[in-house]
């Protein structure tokens, strides 16, 4: 099928898109890589009037790495992420989580923003980005506020920006003594994740977010001294994911996608804890 | 509402071509229907079976999923400009010799997925074969060919690239 006729703007700046797409109202959508949103429309499952094509606002793009943290437009593209030396030293996990996602005709286009803004629940970066206790700045008609990743995503393909906002970049501090790793299980490389688990490993504890169990991510915490043997880790993570609301569909039902989720969780955590 | 068209020029392989559109059209329908370029096939219009392949700036994208008019300013590449009939480009060739097709329909997005990723990786891994073509979906062959005909694809770039030097 094909879209409906809609209105193309093709903004150069933020403060002309976000003025765009206040006009537009709820006709009104921003179009990052496309690889969510495009589908949608062609098959008329979002039929937008307004289309404001955001790949033209340089100042959306880059990578900036610093002492402290990592900043990454909202525009920037998986396949950017995944290739980017810098990234590999400062904070590996962005690097190897943007790998995972779809295939690489998918990444090329994709976008870091489009896919927090899209929150699909099986989606890598929301749950990343929270795991990371990243912030994202969002910028509207009244200027820019911050709202951290783990408080932006209400629900599937729901989150707190307004119509009329544009998430323009992505500040993620990093904690050089904190060890990361992202596992996951698709039915092939590139699939979405049928449930994956990211796991922030510090002195105090261990922090593991789940992604794929239907919802917003969920962060489950241990202290480190919880966390010591693997087949106490694995009873504990068993009861913390039963409390978990996850909901099954046709590729699993709820209580396979909880026992792969532990199966995920425990990956992780030895690769943080070898 | 009414039917807004605008005119662009889209660099496909190597010249310019002019075309009158609307905002709403696929870069893989405006490829096919404006420019006649049929080597750019159409399977699922939802970014899933990476049949309308193209190259943008060397790289692959799903052509469905790209309005046309955003392709405005960057260079594509369709498999109509990788060889003749007479003069095959190496890894068509190689698909040939591999038996890396039947009905040929997936044949366009491997073939410059595949022509991609030997310019980034000259000597991939089977497995950097395998997760690369993942994301083009094939009913015919099982796959097994197609990733041979890259691995000879490899080879017979690397020899061409010492017989020319
Ligand atoms: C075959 C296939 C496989 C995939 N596999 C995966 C996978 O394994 N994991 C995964 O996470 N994703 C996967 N994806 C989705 C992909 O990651 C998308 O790139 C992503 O979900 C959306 O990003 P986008 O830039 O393409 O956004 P778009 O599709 O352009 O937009 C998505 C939504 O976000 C809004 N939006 C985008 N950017 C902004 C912004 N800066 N400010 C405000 N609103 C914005 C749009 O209005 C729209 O509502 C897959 C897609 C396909 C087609
Ligand atoms: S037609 Fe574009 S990916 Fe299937
Ligand atoms: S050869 Fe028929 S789909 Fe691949």
């Amino acid at each position: 099928m094909k879209p409906v006729r809609f209105k193309y703007q093709a903004p150069a700046t933020v403060a002309e898109a976000v003025q765009q797409l206040a006009e537009a109202g709820i006709d009104g959508k921003a179009l990052a890589g496309g690889q969510s949103l495009v589908p949608m429309m062609n098959f008329r499952l979002a039929r937008p009037a307004v289309l404001v094509d955001l790949n033209g606002v340089a100042e959306l793009s880059g990578i900036t790495v610093d002492g402290d943290h990592v900043e990454l437009g909202a525009l920037t593209r998986h396949q950017t992420i995944a290739d980017s030396e810098r990234l590999q030293h400062a904070l590996p996990l962005l690097a190897r989580t943007a790998g995972l996602i779809g295939h690489w005709g998918i990444r090329t286009r994709g976008t870091v923003g489009g896919s927090v803004v899209h929150a699909d629940p099986s989606a890598e970066w929301p749950a990343v980005l929270t795991a990371l206790s990243a912030e994202l700045e969002l910028v509207g008609p009244q200027g820019a506020h911050r709202v951290p990743a783990g408080e932006f995503v209400l629900g599937p393909l729901t989150t707190a920006i307004g119509m009329d906002e544009i998430l323009t970049r992505i500040h993620i501090p990093r904690v050089p003594t904190a060890r990361t790793a992202i596992e996951e299980v698709a039915r092939r490389p590139g699939d979405f994740a049928l449930a994956g688990a990211v796991v922030v490993a510090s002195t105090e504890d261990t922090r593991w977010t789940f992604f794929g169990l239907g919802g917003p991510p969920e962060t489950v915490r241990l202290s480190a001294d919880d966390a010591r043997d693997e087949a106490s880790l694995k009873r504990q993570l068993t009861d913390r994911v039963a409390a978990l609301e996850v909901t099954g569909d046709m590729h699993g039902g709820a209580e396979w996608r909880r026992q792969v989720a532990v199966v995920v969780a425990l990956r992780a955590w030895r690769q943080v804890a070898a | 509402m009414t039917e807004e068209r605008v005119e662009i020029t889209l660099a496909v392989n190597g010249h310019d071509e002019r075309v009158t559109v609307e905002p709403r059209w696929l870069l893989s329908d405006v490829l096919r229907r404006e420019c006649g370029l049929l080597g750019v096939h159409v399977g699922c219009e939802h970014g899933v079976c990476g049949a309308c392949t193209v190259l943008l700036d060397g790289e692959p994208v799903r052509s469905c999923l790209m309005f046309a008019v955003q392709a405005a300013g960057h260079q594509l590449t369709t498999v109509e400009a990788l060889g003749t009939a007479d003069h095959l480009d190496p890894v068509q060739q190689a698909f040939w010799e591999a038996h890396g097709l039947q009905c040929g329909f997936c044949t366009p997005g491997m073939v410059l997925t595949a022509r991609a990723l030997l310019d980034r990786d000259p000597h991939p891994s089977e497995e950097t074969i395998r997760e690369t073509l993942a994301g083009n979906l094939c009913r015919c062959t099982g796959y097994q060919f197609i990733v041979d005909a890259v691995l000879l694809a490899a080879d017979k770039r690397a020899e061409g690239a010492e017989g020319g030097a």
